[in-house]
This record gives C-alpha cells, structure tokens and sequence, in this order.
C-alpha cells in the first residue's frame, strides 16, 4: 500500500464524544476577551500621559540636534579655538606677513650675447637664459601676472591670490 | 473549510460564541488528530486540543481574515503548544508508552484490518522518526489533506518551502518502511 493511502487511514481517529462535549460547552462559556474601554478619567488621563511624554521626548531631541551646537558654544566655558571665527580673522590680521613677488622677466626679448664672453660663459648664459624663459613661460601658463617690482599686500589679497 | 466560514468567522470576532461553536464543530476533530499523532499520548492529546481552542477563543478579537482557512490559525496555535509541551515535558517522557496508548487508539478503529493496522504502526513509528517539520507537513497534507497554501500558512513557511519538506519526507518515509 502507498504512504499516501496509509496515512490517510490516520484520519479515522477521533476524540471522545464526552470529552468534546465538555470541551465545548467549557469553552463557549468563557467570556469574550475585548479590549477594555476608556471608561474611567484617570485612564485617559496616563494613557494621554504616555502619548505626550513621548511628544515631549521626541520634540526635546530634535531641539538638542538642531540647537545643540549654538547652544555649547554659549554656555560652555570651554571655547573651542577652532570654531570661533571672529578670533581667527583678528589672529590672522595680526600676522605681519609680506610677500614679495620677484622679479619674473617672462618675456624675454632677443637680447644679445655679450661680445666677449668665452664659449664656455656663453653656454652657460645661454643655459640660463633658457632656463628663465622657462620658468618664465611655466608662470606665464600658471597665470602669474609679471612683478615688476617686490611688493608687499594685505593677507586678503594674499590668500585671494594663493586660493586663485 | 467550512462553508460561509467567512462570515461565522467574523461573527465569532465579534463575540458571538455560537458562530465560535460551528467553528469548533467543525475544526476540533482534525486538531485533536494532528495533535494525538505528534504527542501519541490522548490525555495530553486532548487537554492540548482543548487549549488550542480556549486560546483562538481568548484571542480571537485580535484575529484578521486574510484570505486564508481558520484551521490554518489554529493549527499555528497547535504547533506552539505542542512545541511548548515537548520543552516543559522533556524529562518526563517515556516514548514506550506514548506509543502503547497510539497504538491502543489504532487497534480500536473500526473497519481495520489486522496488515492494515500492522502497516499504520510501522508508518506511525517511522513518522516519529522524522524531524518536527516533516512531521507537520506529512499530517497536514496526507492525513488532514490541507492544501499547500493552507500548510504553508500554518507552518510559517512559503508554498515551496513545503513541497520540498513534503518531497523529502515522503522519501525518507519510503526509506524507512522499505
């Protein structure tokens, strides 16, 4: 015989017709659980309670996120250099600082050599006259405007120029 | 399933423990069943079947018809408290005798022959045999004839999941009993 066929013959067992009837009766008599109403005030009362605490909770936290930085930095007396912004400008305008942009002759005309340089001197004015016309041309590209002469700037003029 | 099971389940969500009652004509036999075949034992078979019902009628109120039978609801219930009642009787267990009152059930129903009742035994003692899960699936689809859907719904577990436990159940059944 099939497992199929011979499991099927299981559906033959029953329970006692006693113990259902017992079963039954014992368990349709048993009240009906419902959910309790909100008859008295005081439950509603703690069970409003509960929701506005957690309003208030939920509502204190975003304050804390959103606030919270401003708020440390007034009332702590731990200042945090880096975040007070006033004392950094005043800081760095104190800082005497002097650039001196020299001299970059990028455009270099045909000047002639001098007459009586020997070969070995003329190379090297030539090594360095080809030397400067690059460095002059790499400034020229990177957009240095050609200091005629040194000259000293304020640190904002200086920074705007670094950050160009 | 019963027929207009939808409304006498609505029925009894409301409270009305006559519409409760259908439900346990109908539904009770088949949980008793399932339940007597897992713990073989029919004192606990039938204090476990009448929780069940104690429990769907206590909870009832949180019930929701989602398209599936209400014997998939309490056959959920079934498997929890069975699983409950193996883990607080551990120690207690004598499968000696779990099996002597299963059989005494067997040899007590009418219209068996003697090789049929032979062959009922093996395949109980084999089932026994098998792991919790295979267990369900073979009585639910083979002895209650639930369907796929029904058992997956009551086992927790998708439509495929069960034809693969069901496959492998009925192998190593066939392996057994060989």
């Amino acid at each position: 015989m099939e497992i199929q066929e011979i499991l099927k013959k299981f559906k033959q067992i029953n329970p006692d017709a006693d113990y259902t009837k017992r079963s039954r009766s014992f368990i349709v008599q048993t009240p009906f659980v419902v959910a309790p109403p909100i008859t008295s005030p005081w439950r509603a009362f703690m069970q409003s309670l509960q929701f506005g605490s957690a309003i208030a909770l939920v509502g204190a936290t975003v304050i804390l996120i959103v606030g919270g930085f401003s708020s440390w930095r007034a009332l702590s007396p731990f200042r945090i250099a880096s975040l007070d912004i006033a004392a950094l400008q005043a800081e760095a305008e104190a800082v005497n600082m002097q650039v001196e942009l020299t001299d970059i002759n990028y455009r270099e005309n045909n000047k002639p050599l001098i007459a009586n340089s020997t070969p070995a001197s003329s190379s090297a004015i030539v090594a360095k006259k080809t030397v400067s016309s690059k460095v002059s041309e790499a400034a020229e590209q990177m957009g240095l405007s050609p200091a005629t002469s040194s000259e000293s700037i304020s640190i904002e003029e200086a920074l705007y120029k670094l950050a160009e | 399933m019963l027929d207009g099971e939808s409304k006498i389940v609505l029925k009894a969500v409301g409270g009305e423990a006559s519409a409760f009652g259908l439900l346990y004509d109908h539904y009770q036999p088949s949980i008793y069943r399932f339940v007597i075949l897992k713990v073989s034992r029919r004192e606990e078979a039938e204090d476990l079947t009448h929780q069940v019902f104690l429990n769907a009628w206590q909870n009832i109120h949180k019930y929701k018809d989602l398209g599936f039978p209400f014997s998939s609801w309490l056959y959920h219930i079934a498997r929890n408290l069975i699983i409950d009642h193996y883990r607080a009787k551990r120690e207690h267990l004598n499968v000696d005798d779990m099996e002597n009152e299963l059989m005494a059930e067997i040899v007590n129903l009418p219209d068996t022959e003697t090789e049929l009742r032979m062959e009922m035994e093996r395949a109980r003692g084999a089932i026994k045999k098998l792991s919790p899960l295979h267990q369900d699936v073979l009585l639910m689809r083979f002895v209650e004839e639930l369907s796929i859907r029904e058992t997956a719904k009551a086992i927790g577990k998708s439509e495929g999941a069960v034809k693969v436990l069901q496959f492998r159940a009925i192998e190593k059944l066939k392996k057994m009993l060989k």
